[in-house]
């Protein structure tokens, strides 16, 4: 061990060793955060696989059947439903379910506000500002009126659901893209790499993009959370995920009826939400000290 | 000899808004109001005037990366393309710009080898595995080591950051350089190995330069023929070293006279040619001759007609109603 | 000053002009609006004179301007649900959510901003780390869930608050302390960082060195400086006051303007739905322009700018 470390840095043995080092290194938040996030995206990839009864399976002499340490046993570790289904199972898919929606969701309005962004910054003139006043309208508007009335007039099936959520916040995007560039050409590294001969798609994709990268990921951790809310609160008043389909909002909103008997049902899901959208922030949060130490 | 460039009566103007608010005013700038010239294979046509007088934007218009609102430039005796066309971008292997600023003209996420090798590239002329042979080359040319090449910018000072530009300008051969401030970032001491550098390059390559700077003894260092401009005109035009010595236009003679001279009593006293007045906007270009409310000499007819360049009989071109007058010249 | 107004006045008429638009695109996309606005069982002669009331026998444009004037005049048709109109079930909702979400607005004001000061002025204590971490609950917390847990703790379990309904001011408590505990938090670290972004300027310490006591630099020079961000943020607030109460009434089934939002929603009664998201459009234009008049009378940059030009 003493060996290892007196070695030059450049000769030091990389591998599990030095990745430990730095997992050590981080704050105890950001590894909590981090640890609770991998599960979930586990859970998100791998549910089906790992659910302990099917989700439609009743089993009508365990109904309301309260959690393990609250008096039930650990055949239901999160108790059961009105017709005994398993709670446990059913938070499994819902994770699953939210997750996917705010992974789409986010990456729909990072590409959409990011073309966008790049699409004013190249052409200026009209173009610009016709992208200039739905970005203005888009940021005040609070987004909820604005999916509700969507959903309103179309309906709800969960591809445009997910559309809409794409929709959430892809003006933040579309600033940092377009601001971005406009700095990169005026004096910078694109007028540069432009007047050598390079084409747009070099320009855009090889050189900006890159450079915007970091920026786009911190706001990225900020719009993960923001659909899960939204997503949430939409299936919560019944007008999001649809039944038979589940969500953690849809699955908090179908155990409310049952607050008073077994609220463990509305607690699971609820408890899931907070903590994951709480593991998020911290981990933006750090990931913004990181990456951009310019921004606040 | 047909000219490398020439510019023919280029002029670039933009709608700008004189007040705030949605009802302001709107006015035309005029970067850049009648500029014509050549510039020949392997020589320095040096670009000289104050901040806002357009010297920049002509740079950029002879390039053909902004396009004029009406006249023309023409490289190798052939139209430049309309920027960013196919053609246009192939030119650009044999006209290249360097930046005032190193630092934002390069990528900071790329090693700087990486950067120099990019416009081989682009257009292709050299087989890839060629690549970084020839990127060696061109390094030691312009005084660069050969293990900087995996540096990325911020590690190197801003005197390696405007070679290692030079550098990724030269990988193409071009024959044209346009170099819009090159030092004026630099230290004082760099400043004067950068200019070494340009000069070695000229001989060695043949690269003509068309150098915009308001640094007047780089300019009389570097130039073999200087234009002096003014609110987006050309007011004087000549052969470097006579027009240093004994220049004509009223403008240029205060620049002239403005270079501090060092040293005590070594060189005789010049006469000291004040300017009254703030540079006008360009927004607002006076009437008549643009040079009028400031200059010591205005009469009459410098307020109502603007003056054209007229050529000299030793060579010289002065855009001057009173440039014959014997009596307002003085002996340098 | 005036020509500041003047701007902000026909921008603040621009976005309403968008907001109807966006209806007017959204309403055309989604199928008939006659047969969309009217119930499926009304009979064919109501249907027409809709469709002629509303010019949907004429051009798109011709469309376009019928519906303009009619969102003007405040004329969204009837609710399908009971033929009234539908501005007016809206208008007649309006105080019952004032009623949550003005004491709601006091609340975040009334504590958040505080707090946030008090944190900044005491960096890095215990104060200060405690403010942050229980705003940080109050954020990432969907108002959603705040509402069931404090119905399950006050309601269920303690049963000192009644859960449910708007029979009397007891009922309000529940809603307005989860309408107001989010957004307190999110005022809390707002100011704490504006304040601490202000208390770090170099006019802060040449204050405090000319002699100045602590509390009048704070009272005087920070306090100012800090409010012209925060008032941005209160703006904000105020403008989506009703997007907050959408899910709170429903929890509460407090019979509010956002309740009815989801009713009509749900039941995809688009004349109501239509009504209510103008309502809102002109409620938060009108919350932005106030705040864009304060700022220009607070921050003299924003006035200077505005007076020079001309």
């Amino acid at each position: 061990m003493a060996m290892r470390e007196s070695f030059p840095a450049a000769l030091r043995p990389t591998g599990f060793g030095a990745l430990a080092r730095r997992v050590a290194g981080l704050p105890l938040g950001v590894t909590v955060a981090g640890l609770w996030l991998s599960a979930m995206v586990v859970i998100a990839l791998g549910a089906d696989l790992m659910l302990p009864y099917s989700v439609t399976a009743f089993d009508l002499k365990a109904r309301l059947m309260p959690p393990v340490l609250f008096g039930g046993g650990i055949a239901h570790p999160l108790g059961t439903d009105e017709l005994g289904r398993d709670v446990f199972s059913r938070l499994l898919l819902s994770i699953r379910m939210s997750l996917l929606i705010a992974f789409f969701g986010t990456l729909i309005a990072t590409t959409l506000g990011t073309a966008l962004g790049f699409l004013a910054a190249h052409f200026r003139g009209r173009v610009e500002s016709v992208i200039l006043m739905a970005i203005d309208f888009q940021a005040s508007m609070p987004f909820m009126i604005i999916a509700l009335s969507v959903l309103a007039f179309f309906g709800n099936s969960l591809p445009l659901f997910v559309a809409l959520m794409g929709f959430h916040s892809w003006e933040r995007y579309a600033r940092i893209a377009r601001g971005l560039t406009l700095a990169a050409n005026e004096q910078g590294y694109a007028a540069a790499v432009r007047q050598l001969g390079a084409g747009p798609g070099r320009i855009y994709g090889l050189h900006i993009l890159p450079n915007i990268a970091s920026t786009l990921i911190v706001s990225m951790t900020l719009t993960f959370p923001e659909i899960i809310l939204l997503e949430s609160g939409l299936s919560f008043l019944g007008l999001g995920v649809q039944p038979p389909l589940t969500s953690l909002g849809n699955m908090v909103g179908y155990g409310r009826e049952y607050i008073t008997r077994a609220p463990w049902i509305m607690l699971a899901p609820a408890g899931v939400i907070v903590l994951t959208t709480l593991s998020i922030s911290l981990l933006g949060d750090w990931l913004r000290d990181r990456l951009d130490p310019t921004l606040r | 000899m047909t000219a490398l460039l020439e510019a023919i009566d280029l002029r670039r103007e933009y709608r700008v808004h004189t007040g705030r608010g949605p009802f302001a005013a709107k006015g035309v700038l005029r970067a850049v109001d009648g500029v014509s010239f050549e510039i020949e294979a392997g020589r320095t046509l040096g670009l000289v005037g104050e901040s806002g007088c357009g010297k920049s934007t002509t740079g950029k218009l002879a390039l053909g990366l902004i396009a004029p609102t009406s006249g023309s430039v023409r490289y190798g005796g052939a139209a430049m393309p309309p920027g960013g066309s196919t053609s246009w971008r192939e030119l650009r292997r044999k006209m290249q710009m360097v930046f005032q600023d190193p630092l934002g003209a390069l990528d900071r996420r790329l090693p700087v080898g990486v950067q120099i090798i990019e416009p081989l590239v682009i257009h292709g002329t050299l087989p890839p595995n060629e690549h970084r042979e020839r990127a060696r080359a061109v390094m030691d040319a312009v005084g660069l080591l050969p293990h900087q090449f995996d540096r990325y910018p911020h590690e190197l000072s801003g005197g390696q950051r405007q070679r290692v530009v030079l550098a990724r300008a030269l990988m193409t051969e071009p024959n044209l350089l346009v170099c819009d401030e090159p030092i004026s970032a630099l230290d004082v001491s760099i400043q004067a190995q950068v200019v070494n550098l340009l000069l070695d390059l000229q001989d060695r390559l043949g690269i003509a330069y068309l150098f915009i700077s308001h640094d007047l003894r780089v300019v009389r260092q570097v130039s073999h023929d200087v234009a002096v401009m003014y609110l987006g005109r050309i007011v004087e035009r000549g052969e470097a070293e006579s027009l240093f010595a004994a220049p004509a236009h009223p403008y240029t003679r205060a620049l002239v006279s403005a270079i501090p001279v060092t040293g005590r009593g070594a060189a005789p006293r010049r006469e000291q040619l004040l300017l009254q007045g703030d540079p006008p906007s360009p927004v607002d270009v006076p009437a008549g001759c643009a040079f009028h409310p400031r200059c010591p000499f205005a009469a009459a007819q410098c307020r109502s007609e603007p003056p054209s360049l007229e050529v000299l009989p030793d060579g010289r071109q002065v855009a001057c109603h009173r440039v014959n007058e014997p009596a307002l010249r003085v002996a340098a | 000053m005036l020509m500041f107004a003047v701007s902000r006045l026909l921008r603040a008429g621009l976005t309403i002009l968008f907001v109807m638009t966006f209806a007017f695109v959204v309403l055309r996309l989604s199928g008939d609006p006659a047969l969309l606005i009217m119930s499926v069982d009304a009979p064919p002669e109501a249907i027409q004179a809709f469709r002629k009331a509303w010019g949907l026998d004429r051009s798109l444009w011709e469309q376009y301007f019928a519906y303009i004037g009619h969102a003007t005049t405040g004329d969204f048709g009837k609710s399908m649900r009971d033929g009234r109109p539908a501005i007016e079930l809206v208008m007649e909702r309006v105080p019952a959510t004032l009623v949550l979400t003005l004491p709601a607005l006091a609340l975040k004001v009334g504590i958040g901003i505080p707090a946030g000061i008090y944190a900044a002025l005491h960096r890095n204590t215990f104060a200060d780390r405690l403010t942050m971490a229980v705003s940080v609950a109050g954020f990432t917390m969907p108002s959603f869930v705040l509402a069931l847990v404090l119905v399950l703790i006050f309601a269920v379990t303690l049963g000192w608050l009644p859960a449910s309904g708007a029979d009397s001011p007891v009922h309000a408590i529940l809603p307005i302390v989860t309408l107001g505990t989010a957004g307190a938090a999110i005022m809390a670290r707002f100011t704490r960082s504006a304040m601490l972004e202000v208390l770090g300027q170099p006019y802060i310490r040449a204050a405090s060195a000319k002699g100045v006591t602590w509390p009048r630099v704070v009272a005087r020079h920070a306090l100012p400086n800090a409010a012209i961000p925060t008032v941005t943020i209160i703006g904000f607030m105020i403008g989506s006051l009703v997007a907050g109460a959408v899910v709170v009434e429903t929890v509460f089934a407090w019979p509010g303007v956002g309740r009815l939002l989801v009713l009509a929603v749900a039941n995809r009664d688009l004349s109501v739905v239509q009504a209510i998201l103008m309502v809102i459009a002109a409620w938060m234009v009108s919350a932005n322009l106030a705040v864009d008049l304060a700022y220009g009378w607070l921050d003299p940059r924003v006035r200077g700018i505005a007076a020079s030009g001309h």
